[in-house]
């Protein structure tokens, strides 16, 4: 059987070559494996050239600016003292502000135990009620006075110093968020947690470095992100989500702010373990992108609005070319080959697939370049040969939620946010 | 000594073995001086007793413990020394009567603490030190009553009241905030009244409904330190010492009780009729 298909695969001519792999060739080899090796190529040279002429004038110079740490959370007992344990004492004069959104657990009782315990400077915000988490951050930055916001997720923990490293970019005023290299906690826990390692770290670690340097950053993840407080108070704050990270973000885009990315800063989060939670995760954060690029956010790429730049426009094309074309047009290739079978469809799925993990693999090589802990990473990079099956399912999950959010707008129904709040909040 | 008119009380005849415990003044008994003697007489007043052995020094008081109580245990006395003397076969005598600290201390069943308002704490009304020694002597027994907050300074029983969490100040004003459910915007109510209604800064609704477009949110501000939380703080105020604290922070104190575990001796029921 082996020999069968070699045999096919070297019959085949250039041309077909190039139209079994067409999207493989067009979309992820350009978009990404092209992408982020130039990008590796310039960093190289950044680095190399930084080097041989070290800028001593922005070395010798600290930047700590003040930060406040604004933590949110329901019914968050288990992982709120180990996200608290790892902010606290982690940046000169931290103030941390914990928001307990209408807990019915223990996590106000943990919380405030963790202040007592150690003097900490830690305010408890509680609200009787769940109102979701942009009313608790709205909330939170009433008593935030310092100069940067940092968000946290509440099942999150941070490695050392990386408040500080978030904080650097705002060096520049023109920098209004900053986002932080959000990683698995558990990688290995289970085959779905070990692809998601992967994913996070393809997509966050390395990704992020690429749109961060051509300036189309969409989201800085909810689970550690960093925000220059006056910009987020001239903007209103918080809007009702789900995707509200990515809202305050774009918005932020609007009022004219940088989105940066600091890739050692970096913040280690839980992942769902099941597929059920994964596919929820999964439809609720694709719905809110297709809400906030498709509907309220739109207008980022009209070239009218006084708020229009070009890297706006290259991120709204690169969102629904490279995502949501291809998401699609995979999709049509898959149902044309299902129903257009020949001998040959098993041999070129095969070969697609072999393919796809030749690009992972390449994209694990990439994932090793740029990490500090390379042993820690070589199993998630191990990965590589599930990552074509994974994202294929992904894909899937991807196309259910989108197609019911342009339809049916399910992201109003998703019980992340109250139901009192779904219903009162603006429809876009 | 003749029978006993009290036929409950059982005979304390003459020549009944009596175990000593030589006492200070204060009332702390000399456990280690314990000695022993034998009943020569007794009134109701006084009581005269042979020792076995001469004490090597005089001692003001001393509590007596004779046979005969419920269950085998004995029956005790305290008694000022009134007079030591030796006969003329050379035996040591003393003659006490029932009276002084130690008679009024052996006299209470139960030795409880009480609260003292001037002192906001709780005190024996025999110095611990001194029961200590009548432990030891197994005279009392201590008895756990009660475990109460105290200041972690003084140990003084301590005032509790909701306060500010950081500067412990008891003077705090509840602060009305909104949350608007349209536009997540959170906000004093201050901030949402204007031209005579309601209007969201954010996003200018004009006349919301409580419940169904917002809801209440509390917090107090704290009038000392401009401190804001949505939940006061237990906050301990001790009255003795002014010491402010969190109420956490309170030292457990443990409220111990004395039972005498000995009868008491009456010298009234062993008095002849005659």
């Amino acid at each position: 059987m082996l020999t069968d298909w070699i045999h096919w695969l070297t019959s085949l001519s250039l041309e077909t070559h190039f139209w079994l792999l067409s999207l493989l060739l067009l979309a992820d080899v350009v978009r990404y494996a092209l992408s982020y090796t130039l990008m590796a190529v310039y960093d190289a040279a950044r680095a190399f050239t930084r080097r041989i002429r070290p800028n001593r004038r922005t070395l010798n110079r600290p930047y700590i600016p003040s930060v406040c740490v604004i933590m949110s959370g329901h019914n968050e007992e288990s992982g709120v003292v180990a996200t608290l344990a790892s902010v606290w004492g982690s940046y000169p004069n931290l103030k941390i502000i914990v928001v307990d959104d209408g807990s019915t657990d223990q996590t106000a009782a943990r919380t405030a135990q963790f202040t007592a315990d150690r003097n900490a400077d830690v305010r408890l915000l509680r609200k009787p009620a769940r109102g979701g988490k942009a009313s608790s951050y709205n909330f939170a930055m009433r008593y935030a006075d310092a100069d940067i916001v940092i968000t946290i997720d509440c099942d999150s923990t941070l490695a050392p110093g990386a408040i500080y490293r978030i904080v650097q970019p705002f060096r520049d005023p023109r920098v209004g968020v900053v986002s932080g290299n959000v990683e698995v906690r558990r990688p290995m826990t289970n085959t779905l947690t070990w692809m998601q390692a992967h994913e996070y770290l393809l997509g966050i670690s390395v990704g992020r470095r690429l749109s961060s340097l051509l300036g189309t950053m969409v989201v800085a993840s909810g689970a550690f992100a960093a925000f220059r407080r006056e910009a987020v108070n001239r903007v209103g704050g918080w809007d009702v989500g789900p995707g509200e990270d990515s809202d305050i973000t774009l918005r932020l885009r609007k009022a004219g702010h940088r989105i940066m990315f600091a890739p050692r800063a970096t913040c280690l989060t839980d992942v769902p373990t099941t597929w059920g939670r994964f596919f929820r995760q999964r439809c609720r954060w694709n719905r809110s992108q297709v809400r906030e690029l498709s509907r309220k956010h739109l207008d980022l790429a009209y070239p009218t609005t006084h708020f229009f730049r070009w890297t706006n426009l290259l991120m709204m094309v690169d969102v629904w070319v490279f995502q949501v074309l291809r998401l699609y047009a995979i999709l049509l290739y898959l149902g044309w080959v299902i129903i257009h079978p020949t001998p040959h469809t098993w041999s070129t799925l095969v070969y697609v697939y072999l393919m796809y993990i030749l690009v992972s693999a390449y994209g694990g090589l990439l994932i090793l370049g740029y990490c500090d802990n390379r042993r820690k990473h070589l199993r998630v990079c191990a990965a590589c040969v599930l990552i074509p099956f994974y994202h294929f399912v992904r894909r899937l999950i991807c196309a259910f939620s989108m197609t019911g959010e342009v339809l049916f707008r399910r992201s109003y129904h998703d019980a992340f946010y109250p139901r009192r709040v779904r219903a009162a909040t603006w429809r876009w | 000594m003749s029978a006993d008119t009290n036929t409950a009380v059982p005979a304390l005849s003459r020549g009944a073995v009596a175990d000593i415990w030589p006492a200070q003044a204060d009332g702390q008994l000399r456990v280690n001086r314990r000695t022993e003697g034998r009943l020569c007489s007794m009134s109701a007043t006084e009581i005269d007793l042979a020792l076995h052995t001469p004490p090597s020094r005089a001692f003001p008081s001393a509590l007596i413990g004779l046979p005969g109580g419920a269950d085998g245990r004995s029956r005790c006395a305290g008694i000022e020394i009134t007079d030591h003397y030796t006969t003329d076969d050379g035996r040591a005598r003393i003659t006490g009567r029932f009276a002084g600290r130690i008679h009024d201390v052996v006299s209470s069943q139960w030795l409880l603490p009480d609260f003292d308002p001037t002192t906001m704490a709780y005190r024996l009304p025999v110095d611990p030190a001194v029961m200590r020694t009548w432990q030891a002597a197994k005279i009392y027994e201590p008895v756990l009553l009660d475990r109460v907050a105290g200041c972690p300074r003084c140990g003084c029983v301590p005032t509790f009241r909701s306060g500010c969490g950081r500067c412990r100040s008891g003077r705090t004003d509840p602060i009305k905030l909104i949350h608007h459910y349209a536009c997540a915007h959170v906000g004093s109510v201050k901030e949402y009244e204007a031209e005579g209604s309601l209007i969201c800064p954010k996003c200018r609704t004009r006349d919301p409904m409580v419940g169904t477009d917002y809801e209440y949110l509390t917090t107090h501000r704290c009038r000392d330190c401009g401190w804001e939380e949505s939940q006061l703080a237990s906050v301990g105020h001790c009255l003795a010492c002014d010491e402010r604290f969190a109420g956490n922070a309170a030292q457990q104190i443990v409220l111990v009780g004395y039972r005498r575990c000995v009868d008491r001796l009456d010298p009234l029921a062993h008095v002849t009729e005659s």
